[in-house]
């Protein structure tokens, strides 16, 4: 039986959405395939690892009591020994517990995790691993790089202005003047490289302009501003494969917009979709704010799965993704947002409906991990030289 | 060995006791349950799985007391020995008493239950039943018997949600359908109901005769005939015969239903209820979704268009028959369609539920092979991309077993499922053979952990699915 480490928490803002994702739709899903053994992988807060079987029990969480737990437990190594072992005290005699990894699933949102930080981590160990690998994972983190690169593929994006903390400090008034001359209010603004929608104003005029900048650089030192898309329908598509295989995706679906035009993250983890049952949501829990599948033509909805793919394909998109889509209804244009390298719960509920079980879902994405590890061991990565016997 | 050693323990009493409230405090079953598990090699503790211990005084008095006798054990054998033996003597003594004193605590809770059923339960019941008799002779309402080794309790509550549309209906509360718990409901009432619903239980030979003396329904409804309860009944044919005594001990009218193929043989010229025909009402149109059942019901210029939340074709019968019945106690048209369109599947039996695109059916109170046929016959006339059938067989079937389970296996492989779950229980190889042998080609998986399974199965489903759980083993019977 092969093991499967799911690595979940990490020093994020999205630390405590990470639990979730890891023990509802992972390993609860790996455990019921009786196909793998699964290691629970938690790194807390403060970016300490640790690994037992009682962190696959949400109790310890909900509780608290993994305060205590992380006092008493032992840390956890790495050993990098042409693949990966976990190693821990056993607490008994000096001795040490050993465990020979076969599949990392990363299960980290936002920083740390998602962005490409552990996927060089896994890279570096030579084990195989569950997602988007490390460009695909750091371009996909980068609300800019990811336009800029969508752009190059030929897809639409809303028009943008972005710079970095240092640029709109040395010239603020330019930056704004560059803005007005470019883009038409109403505007969004955002930090570039943050998700669950932390940060995110959308304003009206100069005034409110200001302060939003000053907000997203409280969160990161790179902002976007763009225009806000007319007649907008919100639709994101979550898409399984890897480059050498087949596309899957899940419905389209369609988060209902609050008042605001903005989701910050507690409408989307905090509410139980309370907003969205107000909207008429049908689903409870973190996606209860969206339409499944989303109220658009099949014209629309085919064309959201071509944009959406073909975005996937540029940024070089591994095993999951979700694309995150923005629709003129009067227009019909179709212009890409962002993506998410691993969207919350992996979107199982979308999966489900869409004919893909937990189960299967999450069995597909350790088969994707496998056959990619399986293409690139077939690549050479060393070079024979006599440039040593130089010396 | 293994159940013996797990035994020693000082919460002994505390898992025993859990034992003999999930077997009613019976003692025999309870002293069955322990060999059960000494075949198997389970250790006491690992019984408790599914309920705790409900500490009721009755519960806690039992306790109280096994500890007291093993107490009073321990220090009678000390006592016992003469004093001027050594010192090892005594150690010895201790020795043999600590060892025997588990076994004192299974004696002394088992003859406890035994005595105490015999001297103070039944004198107490047999009061309560007396003056329920008597409270029910006076009373004017309509009483309508409903009895059968299956489909009891939907039967019943059927019936109450149609006639209440149109009358003051009273009804057993539950599955409480012994002697005892029927006395203590007819107790209960107000004395203005206008029909009264009593299910009559069968658990050993005379229990129907002794209700149908003490109740003397006006209308009485035999649902069907199954081999359950064989532990206790010495054949198929003492259950038909106990059921349908109610003709005999009572002036009911009795209807039986004509669907029930064990049942057919025995009923002579007793009056039948079927989907094609009920109490001289004509069916048609009969339309079966995972949602809903409806149907046409037609009897000289009378039309009613039924559709209820009940599922399966096997409901046609007592859904028109509770319609029939409500016609002949003289609710209206309306009243009466509005009445089936107010049943909805009752808990755990035929119960449909929406699971993130895929859809159960919870049929986990189902426990009789012809129900089971009926849900496996349901699940091949619905329309779905992948079916799924899971069931750990059935209990409670003696000398029937072997044919119970070859007939659920022939009839998995008749109407195939794409996946189908069994559990790993002693009749699992009997389905499991009759499968092959009658070539089911689908996927078969057998489960280790039941409840581990129902826990996670929702990880397993997705749109296009649906499931059909019947029937789930309390822990008296893992």
């Amino acid at each position: 039986m092969k093991t499967v480490a799911v690595i979940f928490g990490s020093r994020s803002a999205e630390h405590d959405i990470s639990i979730i994702t890891a023990l509802s739709a992972i390993i609860k899903p790996l455990e019921a395939t009786k196909q793998y053994n699964v290691e629970a992988v938690y790194i807390s807060k403060d970016g300490e690892w640790f690994w037992d079987d009682k962190l696959k029990d949400i109790k310890l969480y909900q509780s608290g009591e993994i305060e205590q737990f992380m006092k008493k437990a032992p840390k956890v190594q790495l050993q990098l020994d042409g693949g990966l072992t976990l190693v821990k005290s056993s607490q008994f005699a000096g001795r040490k517990q050993y465990k020979k990894i076969d599949v990392v699933f990363p299960a980290t949102h936002g920083t740390y995790g998602e962005d490409g930080a552990l996927m060089g981590l896994l890279e570096m160990a030579n084990v195989p691993y569950v997602g988007c690998d490390v460009h695909a994972s750091a371009i996909a983190m980068d609300k800019v790089t990811s336009k800029l690169i969508a752009l190059a593929a030929g897809e639409a994006t809303p028009a943008m202005v972005y710079f970095s903390a240092k640029e709109y400090a040395e010239s603020h008034k330019e930056w704004h003047r560059q803005i007005s001359k470019q883009l038409s209010y109403p505007l969004f603004v955002k930090p570039a490289r943050l998700g669950s929608s932390i940060g995110i104003s959308r304003v009206q005029n100069d005034n409110e302009l200001t302060n939003a900048i000053e907000v997203a650089l409280h969160y990161d030192d790179k902002v976007l501003v763009e225009e806000a898309v007319a007649n907008l329908v919100e639709v994101t598509v979550p898409i399984i494969g890897n480059r050498d295989s087949d596309l899957t995706y899940a419905l389209v679906e369609e988060p209902v917009s609050p008042e605001d035009g903005v989701f910050d993250f507690d409408t989307k983890y905090m509410n139980q979709g309370k907003g969205g049952k107000k909207m008429g949501g049908k689903t409870a829990g973190a996606q209860g704010y969206s339409k499944l599948p989303a109220d658009i033509s099949k014209e629309l909805n085919d064309e959201s799965k071509r944009v959406a793919g073909a975005v996937y394909r540029a940024v070089g998109c591994e095993g999951i993704a979700r694309i995150d889509l923005l629709i003129d209804k009067k227009s019909k244009k179709v212009y890409f947002n962002e993506i998410n390298p691993l969207p919350g719960s992996l979107y199982s509920h979308n999966w489900r409906a869409s004919g893909v079980s937990n189960v299967d879902l999450v069995s597909r994405l350790v088969d994707l991990a496998e056959q990619r590890a399986k293409s690139k061991a077939k690549l050479n990565t060393t070079f024979s030289t006599n440039f040593l016997k130089q010396f | 060995m293994k159940t013996l050693l797990s035994m020693y323990s000082l919460r002994l009493p505390f898992y025993l006791v859990y034992m003999l409230q999930q077997v009613e405090y019976d003692p025999q079953k309870f002293l069955d349950w322990i060999e059960r598990a000494q075949k198997k090699k389970q250790t006491i503790q690992s019984l408790k799985v599914r309920k705790s211990l409900v500490p009721t005084s009755k519960a806690l008095a039992l306790i109280v007391a096994s500890y007291v006798a093993a107490g009073l054990f321990i220090a009678g054998a000390l006592l016992l020995v003469d004093s001027r033996l050594p010192l090892w003597f005594y150690g010895l003594h201790l020795l043999v008493a600590l060892v025997a004193a588990p076994f004192i605590v299974v004696l002394s809770l088992s003859l406890i239950t035994l005595v105490a059923s015999k001297l103070v339960v039944a004198p107490r019941q047999n009061r309560v039943i007396a003056a329920a008799q008597q409270k029910l002779a006076a009373h004017e309402a309509t009483v309508i018997a409903v009895i059968g080794s299956y489909g009891k309790t939907t039967m019943k509550e059927l019936l109450h949600t149609i006639l209440q549309e149109g009358k003051n209906v009273a009804m057993t509360p539950g599955n409480m359908n012994t002697a005892y718990s029927q006395a203590r409901f007819i107790n209960t009432l107000q004395g203005d109901e206008e029909v009264v619903i009593i299910e009559f239980g069968e658990g050993a030979p005379g229990d129907v005769t002794r209700m149908s003396k003490t109740i003397q329904p006006d209308y009485a409804v035999i649902t069907g005939l199954a081999p359950n309860h064989l532990d206790h009944y010495p054949s198929l044919d003492s259950v038909a015969i106990d059921l349908l005594s109610v003709a005999k001990y009572s002036k009911a009218h009795v209807y039986a239903s004509a669907e029930s193929e064990l049942l057919a043989k025995h009923l002579g010229k007793t009056e039948t209820f079927s989907s094609k025909k009920v109490l001289g009402w004509t069916i048609s149109k009969p339309i079966v979704s995972v949602a809903q059942t409806s149907f046409v019901m037609k009897k000289g210029k009378k039309t009613l268009a039924i559709s209820c939340g009940l599922l399966g074709r096997h409901q046609i019968a007592p859904v028109a028959l509770g319609a029939a019945l409500a016609d002949k106690l003289g609710l209206s048209k309306a009243q009466i369609e509005s009445g089936c369109a107010k049943i909805q599947p009752f808990e755990h039996r035929m119960q449909p539920r929406h699971i993130g695109g895929a859809w159960l059916i919870d049929d986990t109170y189902n426990g009789n092979i012809e129900g089971l046929v009926a849900g496996l016959k349901l699940l091949s006339e619905l329309d779905f991309k992948r079916k799924w059938y899971v069931t750990p067989g059935l209990v409670d079937q003696g000398s029937e077993t072997e044919n119970v389970h070859t007939k659920l296996g022939e009839t998995i492989a008749k109407f195939p499922p794409d996946i189908v779950v069994l559990m790993d229980n002693s009749v699992q190889p009997i389905i499991e053979k009759a499968m092959k042998k009658h070539g089911f080609k689908g996927e078969l998986r057998v489960e280790t952990n039941p409840l581990e399974f129902y826990t996670s199965i929702e990880h397993q489903l997705a749109a296009g699915d649906l499931v059909l759980m019947q029937n789930d083993w309390t822990d008296n019977y893992n």
